[in-house]
């Protein structure tokens, strides 16, 4: 379970999120999507607890993730867009790490079951610092899920994937899901999200421009299933960053 | 109206300056980081530099006043307190040059061969050896830039003291920094060689590795051929039977001269009474001499040792599903704690940037005591006036070695959170309190940092043969620093971490570097206060010149008990207030 209410952050005067509220309940997988600079970033680290909320709430497994980080932390795993790991630790070596700091027993055969998954058996023993950048995203997303978390936030999880690894990827956030875990996922690739998310938030400039499953942003925008798979959420999603540029516009006239 | 048309349009000509893009850059992270922080810093900055002069001018006062009944030949400060004062500021330029040079190889390595920014400089097109000039600036402020700065304030008091001639000031200066500018020019020198020729796949590690075993080694020889010895051979020959003017010949002569921090050493204590010595030009020859062949070096090799070393090692896959070690296991037990140590141990010993450090540790270490037990006149005169000597310099040595825990502390301790670097987010999103990371950083800092202190308070007090008080004085004071000076680093480090740099180097010389250094450097201050007092004791009262009795006294206990406090005090509150900014840090 995510809750985010009334979440807004401000970097000195600039509000790069403001007034972002949603919830995503156990089950569901939840797409935030929106162009460069919109705050999809900035929302997930503050979910993950890397940037402070100016004001507002934000509770992942129901627990405030300012006010009770390390509980919050032990109920979510993250995959962030640059999977940034210690280059001089092999493979093997950095998921008993991350078992270790989850207090995971017996995580051995969980982490050779994952090795084999994603193709990196024959890897697990040499440093990341050779591993290749889908190499190491394979390895972040395991870290991620390797203490089986009930939440699971993803940044742009398919940057740097081989096709295949991007359609296990997909069956994963899918799966996961499935089982009644919760999964919030950022993502530049509308197919993705047309083809993974229950539900789905449009960010621009910081606000929430619609949030609803695919129907229901339909119904909003009057836009007609096109029957080219991925093309309904893009012509959505263009739709209505289009509207709130046009608006801004009508502001800036009025003005 | 009229159009410019574009061939009559003025040439606008935009600046290629290396340097002014680093200045920019500078000015950029300045004007638009926080105003109070920089402030603060400043603040923290002219109160060291304040603190340094206040104390250099009161021990200059101490010496000199020192020993006053007899040698005084110097209206201005004793014999004894001359030679005392001349050999500390000898030993000090001497033990941080050591400092200097060993790091400078790998701190070189980093900042010439795998910067970040290399990839972009060396493919516009620029001459490799612009590059290189620039790279070898960028090796000297983050090698030698501390050490500079920390040195200017002393010798300011120096001058100033013996109402130095105007022309002292400009050239101690230039001597502070020209002194620190060899083993950078050395350093960069070796490293050239050493990416040139280490074998493709692993340069980087090899040229890490025998760079520091060739500047310790290079450090050593210099130390354990004893220059100093032939200094006695030739004093004792010319000496007579008269004990004063054996004892005028050994502590007047010049310390060690083959070296160059003694004719750094020489030059300012010379210059700073009003005679000139021509030390000076000896060390600006030689750094001039050292750069150009630096620079003829990088014209030939720099260029290609880059391309080397971009050059990754073969990968031999090894599919076997192996376990963890009994070392792994042995920590595992200590929870999230002993889990971070055994990552950050690994890191540190497969990391040639990173365990070359250890190896200054130890030889820093090592050349302390060296230089301790090679300080000249230590056997001279009768019975009584070497004890003193020995035991002013022993107290002495006790402040200094605060300073070269310090040295290694901004070296280890410091840089231990900001070296998690870009991956700080994997221990950020983790179920760790920032409590849980300050601690375990701290816990693996803390043992190398202990026993060298141990070592350097037990040795030099050997060294020495100084009263069981001063040794006892001695090993506590290395007891306190150690934890103190490792809470410190890991606090401050943590309050004002530095996840984004170009080579680990730079971490060390950052705003919390310095206020790291001041920090340590205070507290070093108060210790060797405290211990002022058993020290004066032990040598003025007979009854506590054999024994440890004066710590069952009320005062011995209640010093023991200040320093306990001031201890405890030390450790904990900078770290309370490491973690809770780390936890606060966006």
């Amino acid at each position: 379970m995510i809750e985010v209410q009334n979440f807004e952050k401000r970097f000195g005067r600039v509000a790069a999120v403001q007034n972002v509220s949603f919830s995503v309940p156990p089950g569901q997988v939840f797409g935030l999507l929106g162009p460069n600079g919109a705050g999809k970033t900035t929302t997930i680290r503050a979910m993950v607890g890397l940037t402070r909320p100016t004001s507002g709430l934000v509770r992942v497994a129901g627990f405030d993730v300012w006010k009770e980080p390390v509980k919050a932390k032990a109920a979510f795993g993250y995959i962030p867009d640059r999977p940034y790991l210690y280059g001089k630790l092999t493979a093997r070596e950095l998921l008993r790490f991350i078992a270790g700091l989850h207090k995971l027993k017996n995580a051995e055969p969980e982490i050779n079951r994952w090795l084999e998954f994603f193709s990196l058996e024959n890897f697990a023993n040499e440093l990341i610092e050779t591993f290749s950048h889908g190499m190491k995203q394979k390895l972040t997303i395991i870290a991620a899920m390797l203490p089986e978390p009930p939440v699971l936030i993803v940044d742009e999880p398919m940057v740097g994937l081989d096709p295949k690894a991007a359609k296990q990827a997909r069956e994963i956030l899918a799966g996961y899901a499935a089982k009644g875990n919760t999964v919030l996922l950022t993502t530049h690739s509308l197919p993705v999200a047309e083809a993974v998310a229950h539900r789905i938030a449009v960010l621009d400039r910081g606000r929430v421009l619609a949030e609803g499953t695919l129907e229901e942003l339909q119904n909003r925008t009057n836009e007609e299933r096109s029957g080219v798979e991925g093309n309904t959420l893009e012509r959505i999603f263009f739709k209505l960053v289009e509207e709130e540029a046009l608006e801004r516009e009508r502001e800036k006239v009025i003005a | 109206m009229s159009l410019v048309s574009s061939s009559q349009a003025p040439t606008v000509r935009y600046s290629s300056s290396l340097l002014g893009v680093k200045w920019l850059s500078l000015k950029n992270s300045v004007l638009r980081g926080n105003r109070w922080s920089y402030l603060a810093v400043l603040i923290f900055v002219l109160l060291v530099a304040w603190g340094e002069y206040a104390g250099t001018t009161r021990a200059l006062e101490y010496v000199c006043d020192a020993g006053r009944g007899f040698l005084d030949f110097n209206r201005k400060c004793s014999f004894i307190g001359t030679s005392i004062a001349s050999r500390v500021l000898e030993n000090g330029l001497l033990v941080l040059g050591a400092g200097v040079t060993f790091s400078a190889i790998t701190t070189a390595i980093t900042t010439l061969y795998t910067s970040d920014d290399l990839n972009f400089l060396l493919a516009q097109p620029l001459p490799s050896a612009r590059v290189f000039a620039v790279k070898l600036f960028d090796t000297y402020l983050s090698a030698a830039g501390i050490p500079s700065l920390l040195l200017v304030a002393p010798l300011m008091a120096l001058g100033v003291f013996f109402q130095a001639a105007w022309w002292y000031f400009p050239l101690a200066l230039l001597a502070a920094f020209i002194t620190f500018a060899l083993p950078v020019g050395l350093g960069a020198t070796i490293a050239i060689g050493l990416m040139r020729l280490s074998p493709a796949g692993r340069v980087k590690e090899v040229a890490t590795g025998l760079g520091v075993v060739m500047s310790a080694g290079l450090v050593y020889v210099i130390r354990a051929a004893r220059p100093e010895d032939l200094l006695k051979q030739l004093n004792n020959i010319a000496a007579d039977d008269n004990a004063i003017d054996k004892i005028v010949e050994q502590f007047g002569g010049a310390g060690n001269p083959f070296l160059p921090s003694s004719w750094a050493s020489t030059f300012i204590w010379s210059s700073a009474r009003g005679d000139f010595n021509n030390g000076i030009i000896f060390l600006t020859v030689l750094a001039i001499l050292l750069m150009l062949i630096a620079h003829w070096l990088a014209t030939k090799a720099y260029l290609e040792g880059w391309v080397r070393g971009l050059e990754s090692s073969r990968v031999k896959l090894d599919p076997t599903k192996r376990q963890a070690s009994v070392f792994e296991n042995l920590l595992g037990r200590f929870g999230a704690a002993g889990h971070l140590i055994t990552k950050d141990v690994r890191l540190l010993f497969r990391d040639a940037t990173q365990w070359s450090q250890l190896l200054i540790l130890v030889a820093l270490g090592g050349v302390y005591v060296v230089s301790v037990r090679a300080v000249p006149g230590l056997d001279a005169g009768n019975a009584e006036q070497a004890k003193l000597y020995k035991n002013a310099l022993g107290f002495l040595t006790i402040a200094f070695q605060g300073f070269v825990i310090a040295g290694v502390g901004v070296r280890m301790a410091f840089p231990s959170i900001s070296l998690e670097g870009s991956g700080y987010w994997l221990l950020r999103t983790s179920p760790l309190s920032a409590q849980q990371i300050v601690m375990a950083k701290f816990w693996g800092a803390l043992p190398p940092t202990l026993l060298l202190a141990l070592c350097l308070g037990w040795f030099a007090a050997r060294s020495l043969d100084l009263t069981p008080i001063i040794t006892a004085m001695s090993v506590l004071v290395g007891f306190s620093s150690a934890f103190v000076m490792t809470g410190l680093g890991v606090g401050i480090g943590a309050a004002v971490p530095r996840f984004k740099f170009d080579n680990p180097a730079e971490v060390a010389v950052s705003a919390g570097g310095l206020i790291y250094m001041g920090s340590a450097i205070i507290f070093g201050g108060i210790l060797t206060i405290i211990a002022a007092r058993p020290a004066y004791i032990s040598i003025s009262d007979v009854r506590y010149s054999q024994g440890l009795e004066y710590f069952s006294s009320s005062e011995g206990l209640l010093i023991l008990g200040l320093m306990f406090i001031l201890s405890v005090l030390g450790t904990i509150l900078p770290m309370w207030f490491g973690w809770t900014r780390l936890d606060k840090h966006e």
